[in-house]
């Protein structure tokens, strides 16, 4: 139940996780000629880069002392060549790699969803709506830059590298080593500033998601901070968490800025001290050095950093991303509770015999909900749910359907058990309307059609007249064709419960269950909808869950659920006769 | 209003520090760009000097290779010349260094002025400005486009500024070395600003098209968390699916489409590049095998024409970001000016409770949904208020806390109009529990304690054991100090209005409005609730709305709104008697006369 609060920090500290990676490496390898193919072009590219330099050293050594103009155009000619080389090959790059990226995330992003559709309720009910969206969206197109651009980035970052230092070892080796000498000092303290501004950035985002929470809170809850006057405490808490974010802030300015003092400087070191041994060695053995070579190093020191520094990064957003990958993983690698058997039966037609024997069943593993709980239900026969709240009355619909497996027993319709039968077969026969029917954005019709999917409009309206919800929806401005917000925005709770129930008379089950369906609606249109269904569920098999007696008055039996089990059940002549829990619920 | 003399107000004061730190920014731009000339001494002072040649030099520099620093081809000069070059770079890390943390210092308080600004007008909006909105746009404007507007300021006009000074030193740079390399960038910007132009204008509907997808996509995927229990009742999980995938094709289409764009335009601003790049070298080759320039200054050179295109791209963006912070910060001031509730502000204190509604009217949208209600409310009446859904029930209730102002007639609390008050009186005077509950992800004692958040917890506790609370939340892991998720997660809707009827005693105003706020309870827990207040609070003004005869059997007085009107009044026995509306839905409700 514990869960965060605006004023808690939430961090988590990103750790590359090797099996993490390893299981998404697997969408690559489908693509994986692509990618080599990128691979190979991006070498391309580090090889390419090589060479002005080179151009810029010959430019020194031979054209300027020598006056060589057919050398110079020699040499500009190349560098148009060398120039429309590299152009061509980081299109390459960039076009496969990134659009390579964006199918990966298509499949992970299919394999994800159809996952979600099987996850156990109990994943949905543990933790907010949004936070598992996100992990179907969001995380997972920051993935695509770890397919499109990380990935790829960290094979050229140690190409590159081991290319580079080859190409200058063979060209000096003292320069190189130089070179190498020069950047330790600046890479190591360039990874110090790195890791403590990463600390600092991990509180800032705390910090900073501490304000947006609260932010969020403060306009969801609006209403109730306005007419509990507390406003002005409100925006004290608002200014204290503003300056939270303020502090973190500047604190990780003062870290992360000293990248600049520490990378300038230390630079200009290596790059003075390459001119010093160079200068030295010019001067000394010029058999060794030439002003050209200083200058393609000065050229080559660049390229050889590059990709050191960018290799940190590549593991800091690795990290980042395999962090992520875990919680996408999870919706993908969940089991289902709810498993169809392999020799599953179609239930076709049912007559609607429903047999709850000796149930057992808890959400918890060591609380139960329901103990031995069995029941005979006729064909055709209504049934009425009552007792308190949190008795176990939805508990024993959601065993019929098929939301949750019981724990001990077995749940039976026509004599066969909910376990053997195929998922869409027993929920095309089994309807039911909840309490809080969802709507979806869109039109009214849609909604209504959802019921059965390719209903004609004309079949839509005709199931809204059975239950008279056309009275309200004809009213509307484009009546059927009238557009809903996003969870039914602009209908009231009594009007989305109407459309649920033109919805269920579309599905046509043979079994109907009744969640509280009618707890929104003023007993005047409660009275319509019950004789417009009295009508419909004539023959069928139902249940119904209830607080208002109008309801379950005439149900052929009335279940009082108690203590895991039933404690009455009868008619309602006859436990209002027998004088005992049920009596006492009616006579308040 | 105009969005930069809105914004001014919030900068004035910071100009000062805004020059200093331009300035600052400026002169580490200039020693940044001296470096390269300098290092032009080293390559053709030093390293490449030859004896008797003469040495170009910048004749700003000269008094480099005059001689006090080391005779020209030495070693010394070349000491020398490293010296300044480390110091010069020193200098201008500490200024960037502090010009970015002072800055920042100094103009996140905008940012949080902008906040605090936008927080306080959140809870002075009119209903119809607030309608306006949904929770996405609220949440935007007071968040990312603060930050924005901010930025749009400060950190962009910086950039801007210090993009452009950059352009003027290195245009002066080459001029000062061979003035004829100017027909090389002059040749190419224009081409540059072309394509830059294009590519800005497409590349800004490819990522409209990415958001329009993605927003599509994640309402999806929302429904189908959301809307779970339906889809697998209606084992509709095929056509989720479907929807899904479509989605999904979608985005990857316009995502895929973006890469393409993005590398073609790559290629031609690559092409201009490097065509910049072979230009000025052939340039620099040709002036320097002609004697013009030596080959430090060839070097200076490339890498001076270079950085002018780069920079030209980076002043683009810049100018491109800017008009999109502009529509975030028009957000802004539009949020600043919308309608806000008026308050008069005249009289600050209630002392008198009792209630009455004259020929009260309300229209919305140009129907009526309450005509000519009369009705008087002494202070300590236990009211309650039947009707069907639409018959005017919450507006009638919320016209009594000024929630709704109605188009005609009045409501007067203690004589007087109720607009006549301060509205924080009202609030304090007034508690309201609506249907809907909002609970806050804080423990269940602090959403008790809402309204005073320094209640003693035997209030908090007091409040729950009369609201039917205590007994679950005791059972609950940690008791009052449970957390409970947004909206209440984890909570049933039962549990939830407990709480929420718990949040308004502890408030303790003198009227307490419950609007169907009981629904979700069971008729025994209801009736013991509601019971139980009455004995608690006898004094109390109590308005309760309601669809259950039970909830308000035991009122003093009982209102039956029909089509906007009151269509019958009385006790329960009256109206029973009477044998109208009520003693209709009565029956209904009742078994009484069935069994």
């Amino acid at each position: 139940m514990a869960r965060n609060t605006y004023y808690q920090d939430e961090t988590v500290r990103p750790e590359i996780n090797i099996k993490q990676i390893a299981k998404m490496m697997k969408y690559v390898y489908p693509f994986r000629k692509v990618m080599t193919f990128v691979v190979i072009s991006m070498l391309a590219s580090v090889v390419i880069s090589l060479l002005p330099p080179l151009v810029i050293k010959a430019v020194t050594e031979k054209v300027i002392p020598n006056a060589d103009y057919s050398l110079m155009a020699k040499l500009v000619t190349a560098l148009v060549g060398i120039g429309i080389a590299d152009i061509g090959v980081n299109f390459i790059a960039q076009y496969f790699a990134g659009s390579t990226g964006q199918k990966i995330i298509f499949n992970i992003r299919e394999d994800v969803y159809s996952n979600l559709m099987k996850l156990p309720f109990d994943f949905f009910d543990s933790r907010p709506a949004g936070k598992i969206v996100v992990r179907t969206t969001n995380y997972v197109d920051q993935m695509a830059t770890f397919f499109s651009n990380t990935l790829v980035n960290f094979i050229v970052c140690i190409m590159r590298i081991v290319v580079v230092l080859v190409f200058m070892l063979f060209l000096n080796p003292i320069l190189t080593l130089v070179v190498l000498a020069s950047l330790v000092p600046l890479l190591a303290s360039l990874e110090v500033i790195r890791h403590f501004s990463r600390k600092r950035m991990r509180r800032l985002t705390a910090k900073i998601s501490n304000r947006s929470a609260f932010l969020v809170e403060s306009i969801m809850g609006a209403k109730e901070i306005k007419s509990f006057n507390r406003k002005d405490y409100n925006a004290g808490i608002y200014e204290d968490l503003q300056n939270d974010v303020c502090r973190e802030y500047i604190g990780y300015v003062k870290v992360s800025e000293l990248m600049t003092i520490a990378f300038e400087t230390l630079w200009n070191v290596g790059s003075m001290c390459l001119y010093a041994v160079a200068i030295y060695l010019i001067n000394e053995r010029p058999d060794l050095v030439t002003a050209g070579t200083l200058i393609a190093f000065l050229s080559y020191m660049s390229m050889v950093f590059e990709p050191f520094n960018t290799l940190s990064m590549v593991l800091q957003q690795l990290a980042e991303v395999s962090s992520k990958m875990e919680l996408v993983l999870e919706i993908r690698d969940t089991p289902s509770d709810i498993t169809e058997k392999e020799n599953a039966v179609e239930l076709k037609n049912p007559q609607g015999v429903i047999d709850f024997e000796d149930v057992t069943f808890g959400y918890e593993p060591d609380t139960n909900v329901l103990e031995h709980f069995s029941l005979h239900v006729k064909e055709g026969s209504s049934i009425a749910l009552v007792g308190p709240t949190g008795s176990g009355k939805t508990t024993v619909i959601n065993m019929l359907t098929r939301f949750y497996d019981v724990k001990e027993g077995s749940v039976k319709i026509d004599g066969t058990d909910v376990r053997d039968m195929t998922l869409h077969s027993l929920r095309s026969e089994v309807g039911v309307v909840m309490q809080d029917p969802f709507m979806f954005k869109g039109k009214i019709i849609e909604n209504i059609r959802y019921g059965k999917i390719g209903a004609t409009d004309e079949e839509c309206i005709a199931a809204a007249k059975k239950i008279h919800a056309d009275k309200f929806i004809e009213k509307l401005p484009e009546g059927y064709y009238t557009e809903i917000g996003e969870r039914g925005d602009g209908l009231s709770a009594g009007e989305k419960q109407l459309i649920s129930f033109a919805r269920i008379i579309l599905k046509d089950p043979k079994i109907f269950i009744f969640d509280e369906a009618t707890s929104a609606v003023d007993s005047e249109t409660e009275a319509i909808i019950q004789k417009s269904l009295d009508k419909i569920i004539e023959g069928r098999t139902s249940f119904m869950v209830a607080h208002r007696l109008s309801t379950i008055r005439k149900a052929d039996k009335i279940l009082y659920i108690f203590n895991k089990g039933i404690a009455e059940q009868g008619t309602h002549e006859e436990l209002i006769e027998k004088k005992g829990l049920y009596h006492e619920l009616v006579n308040l | 209003m105009n969005l930069f003399k809105w914004g001014y107000r919030y900068y004035k004061k910071r100009i000062p520090v805004a020059v200093i730190c331009q300035i600052m920014g400026e002169i580490a731009i200039l020693i940044g760009l001296i470096l390269p000339l300098i290092a032009q001494i080293i390559v053709d002072g030093v390293v490449n000097y030859k004896p008797g040649e003469e040495v170009p030099v910048n004749r700003f520099l000269t008094f480099l290779t005059g001689g006090k620093f080391g005779e020209l081809g030495s070693f010394r000069l070349f000491l020398s010349l490293a010296v300044i070059v480390l110091g010069l770079v020193i200098v201008r890390t500490l200024l960037v260094y502090f010009r970015n943390v002072w800055f920042r210092k100094n103009f996140l308080p905008i940012e949080n002025a902008i906040r605090n600004a936008e927080y306080g007008k959140l809870f002075k909006l009119s209903n119809k400005a607030l309608s306006g909105y949904n929770t996405g746009d609220l949440l935007t404007t007071l968040d990312s486009d603060a930050v924005q507007l901010k930025d749009l300021y400060t950190l962009y006009l910086m950039l801007i500024i210090d993009s452009v000074f950059m352009l003027v030193i290195i245009g002066v740079f080459l001029f000062s070395i061979k003035a004829e390399l100017l027909i090389i960038i002059a040749a190419l910007v224009p081409f540059l600003l072309f394509f830059l132009g294009k590519y800005v204008k497409i590349s800004r509907k490819v990522s409209n098209d990415i958001r329009d997808r993605n927003a599509e996509m994640n309402l999806v995927a929302q429904e189908s968390v959301n809307g779970i229990r339906l889809i697998k009742a209606y084992a509709n999980e095929e056509r989720e699916a479907k929807r899904f995938r479509d989605c999904n094709v979608n985005t990857e289409k316009a995502l895929v489409k973006q890469v393409t764009v993005q590398a073609k335009y790559n290629v031609v601003f690559n092409t201009l590049r490097q065509i910049a790049y072979v230009a000025s070298v052939a340039a620099c080759g040709y002036f320097a095998i002609k004697g013009d320039i030596k080959i430090g200054q060839l070097l200076a050179c490339t890498s001076y024409v270079v950085s002018f295109m780069n920079i030209v791209t980076n002043l683009n963006n810049y100018l491109y970001t800017t008009q999109q912070l502009a529509v975030s910060g028009e957000r802004v001031v539009k949020f600043m000016a919308a309608e806000e509730i008026p308050d008069t502000h005249r009289v600050e204190r209630i002392d008198n409770f009792d209630i009455a509604i004259k020929n009260l009217s309300v229209e919305i949208d140009g129907a009526y949904v309450l005509k000519n209600v009369n009705l008087n409310i002494p202070y300590g009446t236990k009211l309650g208020v039947m009707g069907s859904t639409g018959s005017g029930k919450s507006v009638l209730l919320k016209t009594l806390g000024a929630i709704i102002t109605p188009t005609s007639g009045e409501v007067t609390i203690g004589g007087r109009n109720i607009e006549e008050y301060d509205k924080e009186e009202i609030r304090r005077q007034f508690s309201f529990v609506f249907q809907d509950v909002f609970l806050f992800s804080d423990t269940i004692d602090a959403n008790i304690a809402f309204a005073v958040p320094d209640a003693p917890f035997e209030d908090v506790k007091n409040a729950a054991k009369i609201s039917k609370a205590h007994g679950f939340i005791k059972t609950m892991p940690g008791g009052y100090e449970t957390i409970i998720g947004e909206r209440g997660l984890g909570l049933s809707g039962g549990q939830r209005q407990r709480i929420s009827v718990a949040r308004a005693l502890v408030k303790n105003s003198p009227i307490l409005v419950l609007d169907d706020a009981t629904s979700a309870l069971d008729r025994s827990t209801e009736k013991s609730l509601l019971e139980t207040i009455k004995e608690k609070y006898p004094d109390k003004t109590m308005i309760i709305s309601a669809h259950k005869v039970s909830s308000v059997k035991d009122c003093d007085v009982i209102i039956y709104m029909h089509e906007g009107e009151i269509a019958e009044t009385g006790t329960y026995g009256e109206l029973v008697a009477k044998g109208g509306m009520f003693a209709e839905v009565d029956r209904i409700q009742s078994e009484r006369e069935v069994g």
